[in-house]
């Protein structure tokens, strides 16, 4: 899909500016961290972001790193309870821009529901007692 | 979490006010720039989380959760602590001190309005290249800045004996 098909909510667009750099988002992942997740998440991932932006490199591992398992080395994260922001950043700006492509929220209510499909048919309902019966 | 409306959770962004959402803002982003002030210093001496939990004589467990969201520990008296270790003196300002020192450094445009008043005799003061001194005489405040403020002020102290004058930043 080009660029050109995509809707207005799936444009990334900067969400927070800094001296430094830039988080660019889509509206969608955007509206997610603010109704989607407690709000002292939200603000954990925003003073991140704002520290990020103001052009820090030392951010504890806890809360920022790369992808473990990226193919090409060049996707990183921002990690709080049950949040992950993925993204990697533009290197041809001046002021560098981090495109977030993932928000990963595991919901506390998505641990809980079933699979919609059983995993494997249902057994056949045959016990000790049955057998007895039988003999 | 409940969900309050189609996607909103309760207790989210979206549903707090503005004061909350303010002070929840306040917090992490001291909690974030005290961790990372932390980090930075850990990072130039090359030390790990195990080697400052051996300094300060705690689990390594304790020390990673002291980097973490809840930033658990993590108390005032900690982070002297943490410093003391690191051989590094904390110290504590407002963003409005830290613009003004920064531009008072700098020479910048934000302090433009910025007046001092110089007085006294004053000799051989070195003027900086961004220190206009204002005088009456347009002739006077054109000349070369460094020696300028010695014979001005000097003429001052021998006339009037009440030297003084304004200098602006520009």
């Amino acid at each position: 899909m080009g660029s050109a098909d995509r809707s207005a909510a799936e444009h990334a667009e900067v969400r927070v500016e800094g001296p430094r750099r830039r988080i660019a988002m889509r509206a969608n992942d955007w509206k997610r961290l603010h109704d989607a997740i407690p709000v002292t998440v939200f603000a954990r991932l925003m003073g991140l972001f704002r520290r990020f932006c103001d052009g820090c490199e030392h951010l504890p591992e806890q809360a920022f790193r790369r992808v473990a398992d990226d193919q090409h080395g060049r996707l990183e994260e921002f990690i709080a309870t049950d949040v992950q922001v993925v993204g990697r950043r533009g290197t041809d700006e001046a002021r560098q821009t981090f495109f977030v492509t993932q928000v990963r929220i595991v919901s506390a209510a998505g641990l809980v529901l079933q699979p919609a499909t059983a995993r494997q048919a249902m057994l056949p309902l045959e016990t000790a007692v049955q057998k007895e019966r039988e003999q | 979490m409940t969900e309050i409306a189609a996607g909103i959770v309760a207790g989210s962004a979206a549903t707090c006010d503005a004061d909350t959402l303010g002070v929840e803002l306040a917090e992490a982003e001291f909690i974030v720039a005290v961790q990372s002030e932390i980090q930075r210093i850990m990072n130039g001496k090359g030390l790990r989380a195990r080697d400052l939990s051996k300094r300060l004589n705690v689990s390594e467990a304790r020390v990673s959760q002291m980097f973490g969201e809840q930033a658990k520990n993590l108390t005032i008296r900690t982070i002297a602590k943490i410093f003391y270790h690191l051989e590094q003196s904390p110290v504590l300002t407002t963003q409005c001190q830290l613009d003004r020192m920064v531009a008072l450094a700098r020479g910048d445009e934000a302090d433009r309005e910025q007046h001092w008043t110089v007085s006294g005799v004053i000799n051989d003061i070195q003027i900086g290249s961004n220190i206009v001194v204002s005088h009456d005489d347009p002739v006077v405040a054109a000349v070369d800045r460094g020696r300028l403020v010695d014979r001005w002020a000097r003429a001052e102290e021998a006339d009037t004996r009440r030297p003084r004058r304004l200098a602006a930043a520009g």
